[in-house]
């Protein structure tokens, strides 16, 4: 399965989540190619830190942030993997565009504030057209989820305010999982860590993770553009 | 009977193409890639000048004298590392 966490607006946390799934299911058994399409590489530091560590299982990473080059070699590595899980850059760029025609799975980080919620149209636009090109190339329609991340702790009208916002966008599956900013999570990804590895164990942290990582793996059961939030196990 | 054509550009490469940072693909004529590069004025009219002398385009000349370069620096190299 290709997994592309992706959102044309920036800050949103796509590499922290992109970073956290792989990490997830590496653990959980599953061959894992973490791919960096984003040049600032991010992901690719986390991975390294990792190494570095000696951590085990070790996180596969490779960066491919020419749109060419991911076209050319998506295919080919996603084929050696269970999984593969893209870190797109924080804008619109062509390395995005290609992970959104050849993915199973959008994942879309949206942070609660104000300034994320008016971006969602363009994210939305764009999805709109990699479909249409997905329909024309006879592909199966990509599967998108939203996710509510970087939230501030606790109940808050803007945690609120963004799932209803989400709801007029026949686009995104919303993700019942709400994932708040917590320095656990900073913290086990400055040493490429997944949160359940970090000492000592933020159990809310870990939590909301788990509740995110099994909603990603089981959207694909959901009806398509069904926008319903999706209860965890 | 209708006779369609069908589309040079599928609409998932249209769609890659049209990312902000998409490198557009290199112009071809025929076998001759076009480019776009600025010289100094007086240097372009020493070229034109030999041009109309040896009645050949100003993108030949430059062609030419590039290709001449590329054998004397060729030369240049081989020599220094031969020394």
């Amino acid at each position: 399965m290709i997994v592309i966490v992706g959102n044309t607006k920036g800050g949103v946390g796509k590499t922290t989540l992109a970073v956290q799934i792989a990490l997830a299911r590496a653990a959980a058994g599953h061959s894992v190619l973490l791919i960096d399409a984003d040049r600032q590489g991010s992901a690719q530091n986390a991975a390294t830190m990792r190494a570095e560590g000696g951590r085990t299982p070790p996180l596969t990473c490779v960066q491919l942030a020419d749109g060419r080059l991911l076209r050319a070699q998506l295919s080919p590595l996603a084929a050696k993997h269970d999984d593969t899980i893209i870190d797109a850059g924080g804008r619109d760029n062509e390395s995005l565009r290609i992970a959104l025609l050849r993915s199973d799975l959008l994942v879309v980080p949206v942070q609660p504030r104000a300034v994320d919620v008016w971006s969602l149209a363009d994210i939305a636009e764009l999805i709109d057209r990699a479909q249409e090109a997905r329909e024309d190339e006879g592909r199966p329609r990509l599967d998108v989820l939203a996710a509510l991340n970087l939230a501030d702790p606790g109940d808050n009208r803007d945690t609120t305010e963004t799932v209803e916002a989400l709801a007029g966008f026949p686009q995104f599956t919303v993700s019942a999982a709400i994932v708040r900013r917590r320095k656990a999570i900073a913290n086990a990804m400055a040493h490429g860590l997944s949160v359940a590895e970090l000492q000592p164990r933020d159990p809310k942290a870990c939590e909301e993770l788990e509740q995110l990582i099994s909603n990603v793996f089981d959207v694909t059961e959901l009806a398509h553009g069904n926008h319903t939030a999706i209860e965890a196990e | 009977m209708a006779i369609t054509q069908p589309s040079k550009r599928s609409k998932a490469d249209a769609f890659a193409a049209e990312a902000p940072d998409a490198k557009p693909a290199p112009k071809l004529r025929g076998k001759r890639q076009t480019i776009t590069f600025g010289l100094p004025p007086d240097l372009i009219a020493e070229i034109d000048a030999i041009a109309a002398e040896e009645s050949r385009s100003r993108a030949r000349m430059i062609e030419i004298g590039m290709r001449q370069f590329i054998r004397d620096y060729r030369r240049g190299a081989a020599a220094r590392d031969a020394a």
